[in-house]
């Protein structure tokens, strides 16, 4: 994004593991907390943050991830980038490109998770809702990069107004 | 008719059912995440053949105390309303949920699931 300024950012490189994902999306709540001071978009940060790392669990052929969180002054308002990067295989690379294409697709990503909702309800393994879930209810954009094996899924949303629309007190 | 007991009590997350007239009422709490996926599918699954064998009009999920649910969880929540929309009408029984307000991100996935099926789901 051209003329930002990054105003608060995380870097996390690790192996996560299912109790490192609890702990990687409290440590995400309370720095934004302070950063953003509204509950309600750092509830929002924090399920999109946990929905990749768990992504990572299930589909890294390497365990490792690397999760970037920005925070960005814009013209527009600020934005908040989300980058979850690691290794997969390519069945699962092209399987993600799918899902993602049906997302920027969508017109209605609501319909798009009801009707995704009742499609997971019959399968027996995974649930498949991960992504549809962070589009549906963060109301931030999903995208998705794929490099050989290399898969960087990308969450993005203005999460304030410009900031010379902001009330002054 | 007794509920039979299948209380689960693991750090980071426990299930509390009690049986209270024509009601079930359980109690969630801790995180509802990849250490929890397994039991609380089967935990829902158990719910439901007891809500049938007690032919209770309601059961109540308390969500007050749940600080997070991921996406497999959640879909066991799925799974469970769409096996009970398939009941026949009248062995149907409605799923109530009491929310936490406080917890921004129950407003937005508990009324994906009452949309799911409106009939049989509703949030307080």
């Amino acid at each position: 994004m051209n003329g930002h300024v990054n105003a608060a950012a995380i870097r996390l490189d690790f192996r996560p593991h299912i109790d490192l994902v609890t702990s990687a999306r409290k440590f995400v709540s309370d720095f934004y907390e302070h950063v953003l001071g509204d509950a309600d978009t750092v509830s929002r940060v924090a399920l999109a943050t946990h929905e990749l790392l768990e992504n990572v669990i299930k589909y890294s052929s390497d365990g490792r991830s690397h999760l970037e969180i920005e925070l960005m002054e814009t013209s527009l308002g600020d934005v908040l980038r989300i980058r979850a990067r690691n290794r997969t295989t390519v069945q699962r690379a092209g399987e993600l490109k799918a899902l993602v294409s049906e997302l920027e697709a969508s017109t209605d990503p609501f319909a798009l998770y009801l009707k995704m909702m009742r499609r997971s309800g019959l399968q027996q393994e995974g649930s498949g809702l991960g992504l549809i879930r962070i589009r549906a209810e963060t109301d931030m954009d999903v995208r998705c990069d794929v490099d050989g094996d290399v898969v960087t899924i990308i969450v993005e949303g203005q999460v304030a107004p410009p900031r010379s629309t902001q009330p002054t007190v | 008719m007794e509920l039979a007991n299948f209380s689960v009590m693991e750090p980071g997350f426990s299930f509390e059912p009690s049986h209270d007239g024509e009601m079930l009422l359980v109690r969630f709490t801790g995180n509802a995440d990849m250490n929890a996926m397994k039991i609380l599918s089967s935990c829902l699954k158990r719910l439901h053949d007891e809500a049938v064998r007690l032919q209770v009009r309601e059961v109540m999920c308390d969500f007050t105390g749940l600080f997070f649910m991921n996406s497999s969880c959640f879909k066991s929540f799925v799974a469970w309303i769409t096996t009970v929309e398939a009941l026949e009408p009248r062995a149907r029984y409605r799923i109530r949920m009491r929310s936490n307000m406080q917890l921004h991100w129950q407003k937005r996935s508990l009324e994906a699931l009452r949309c799911l099926a409106e009939k049989i789901v509703t949030i307080e």
